[in-house]
């Protein structure tokens, strides 16, 4: 339903082990089934290299790698430093460039760490610079658990947009408490253009229980709409698949535009 | 506890930028918050509270230092029945220095009843559709801006000060869109009725970033920026951008409720009044000033909710006061 809504970017699934992620488990199937429509990308993460290859070998065009600007979190989350995850991310690299496949980084917790508080500006440029010099194409940085405000967003984005150019950047904003769409506002307005977002906000936030977690992408594009900017993105269409996924979960919708728009 | 350490955390961050932000940016050093949940918010939830638990909500919200809260409204009973012991809430609060404390008043009958209950502060609401204006008040825009010169007659003979508010700034649940030129020439006529103050409310929450700018250019142009302030509803989620915006043109007054008190009324189920709480947060992150301890108003958003058995609408409130312990 996403591919129908002009979404031109939609994450499929993750090629790790269904022991660390057993939402994921059925990446191969999930890969092998979608309809995968012209002019539309549908990248999968891989963390290593082993997961790089069954994502190609299920037909994936297009990868993804998670670093961190937070030591303690990557500690925490993939058991090494970020150096270590970096390294482990060059064989991902290699086997993609000898296979032409894009790769797009991500940074998690770019505004602030679960674990390690305040992260500095510098930190966040100095790992982004360092997996866009390692060849990925887009650098998405990401407010992992929503503490950030268009105060530190402005901050964190001044310093990266030193070492990695504005067109390769996108950020990925975290609602958890409420800040995502004056934060992805403030990015906009320096010049990002690129936006991760999640149908019915789906995701809630593993640090905050009952907390929600990503921005509702039908509440961005009600607010890009509104800015006169292009998606391409059908809002409507957008909607549904949002209630028709709610309703499968049994469960409400984050997006504060579908509760709006479905009582009035 | 956990909740309190992950709300240090959060202060922590945004204190970090509090001098370097406002200095350099451009914004307001300073936004005051005008508090509307005991009006705004209550009147538009579905239960009616008791009177001691509103005198005990205002009591609480004024320990933590904001500036202005919304009382009440002198409004027939008939009409707003959630508002119906205006007088006994006037009576009952504890007044502290510093803080405003104004009430509604439709027209001259509420602003004597105000008076004589104590007000010292009153509030006239106009609207910049023609069509909500009949269906709220039963009257046009223009014989309601008369009620009000009546209101604001009396409140100068007595040195009180107006608030007004308009309505509608963003969109009407009727009319649908509204020029930001009407929105100048309502706000205009209430500023020069002498209203020191213009809140200028998207009433149905359907503004954005966009809109919002539009219609500050034009009212900027007929009301000097310290006379303006936004009241912003969270209906699609645009809040705290929209709030963001007009801040950024130079707006420092923000209406907001505590925990997002208040649904639609225009759209069943749906969100209303922008969370106060959310609203520090950002500001704090901003590192502009406010006199508002965070933590303390999240007190109160926890008691009201808890009256009202409701889950709060506040985000930084539900993150903050469930934070699974971190090792």
């Amino acid at each position: 339903m996403l591919s129908e809504t002009g979404l031109r970017v939609i994450e499929a699934t993750s090629f790790v082990s269904p022991r660390w992620v057993p939402q994921m488990a059925d990446h191969t199937e999930v890969m092998q089934g979608i309809n995968k429509l012209p002019g539309i990308s549908y990248p999968v993460l891989t963390p290593n290299l082993k997961g790089f290859q069954a994502a190609v070998a299920a037909g994936a065009k297009e990868v993804s790698i998670f670093g961190a600007a937070s030591e303690l979190f990557t500690k925490k989350n993939i058991n090494c430093s970020i150096e270590e995850s970096l390294e482990r991310f060059e064989e991902v690299m290699a086997a993609a460039r000898a296979a032409s496949i894009p790769v797009r980084g991500y940074v998690s917790c770019v505004l602030g760490c679960p674990y390690e508080g305040k992260i500095s500006a510098a930190k966040v440029a100095e790992v982004s610079k360092k997996m866009y010099s390692m060849g990925c194409y887009e650098i998405s940085l990401g407010d992992t658990i929503g503490i950030g405000t268009p105060g530190s967003m402005k901050e964190m984005l001044t310093a990266v947009m030193k070492e990695v150019p504005v067109g390769a950047l996108a950020v990925h904003c975290h609602d958890t408490y409420g800040q995502a769409l004056a934060n992805i506002l403030v990015a906009l307005q320096m010049g990002v253009s690129v936006v991760d977002a999640s149908v019915a906000g789906l995701g809630g936030c593993p640090y905050a229980q009952g907390a929600s977690g990503n921005v509702a992408t039908e509440d961005l594009v009600y607010m890009l709409n509104g800015l006169g900017i292009h998606t391409g993105v059908d809002l409507q269409k957008l909607m549904d698949t949002g209630t028709f996924i709610c309703n499968a979960l049994n469960r409400r919708t984050n997006s504060k535009v579908s509760q709006a728009t479905c009582r009035l | 506890p956990s909740h309190l350490s992950r709300f240090m955390l959060s202060v922590s961050v945004g204190l970090a930028q509090l001098d370097e932000e406002s200095k350099t940016s451009g914004l307001p050093e300073y936004v005051k918050i005008v508090e509307v949940g005991p009006r705004d918010g209550l009147q538009n939830e579905e239960v009616i509270v008791p009177t001691d638990i509103k005198i005990e909500l205002i009591n609480r919200l004024s320990k933590t230092g904001l500036p202005a809260i919304e009382v009440t409204s002198f409004v027939s009973s008939k009409w707003v029945p959630q508002m119906a012991d205006h007088k006994e809430v006037m009576r009952g609060i504890e007044r502290h220095p510093g803080v405003q404390y104004p009430v509604l008043t439709p027209n001259l009958q509420g602003f004597n009843s105000a008076i004589a209950a104590g007000a010292t502060e009153v509030s006239v609401f106009g609207a910049a559709s023609d069509s909500f204006s009949r269906v709220n008040i039963n009257c046009s825009i223009e014989k309601s801006i008369d009620k009000f010169e009546e209101v604001a007659k009396a409140a100068r003979n007595m040195n009180i000060p107006v608030r007004g508010y308009v309505s509608c700034a963003l969109g009407c649940p009727y009319e649908g869109n509204i020029t930001p030129a009407k929105v100048a020439e309502v706000s205009k006529r209430l500023y020069n009725l002498g209203c020191y103050e213009v809140s200028l409310g998207d009433t149905i929450g359907v503004g954005t970033p966009g809109s919002m700018k539009r219609m500050l250019e034009a009212v900027m142009k007929e009301i000097p920026l310290n006379a303006l302030a936004v009241h912003c509803h969270d209906t699609y989620g645009q809040a705290l951008a929209n709030i963001l915006t007009a801040i950024q043109m130079g707006v420092a007054v923000v209406d907001s409720s505590v925990a997002g008190l208040g649904g639609c009324p225009y759209a069943r189920g749906a969100t209303g009044n922008v969370a106060t709480e959310d609203v520090i947060y950002m500001l704090n992150g901003l590192g502009i000033s406010t006199g508002v301890n965070l933590y303390t108003v999240m007190e109160a958003g926890n008691f009201i909710c808890t009256a009202l058995n409701k889950k709060t609408n506040s985000k930084v409130a539900q993150a903050s006061f469930n934070i699974r312990t971190v090792n």
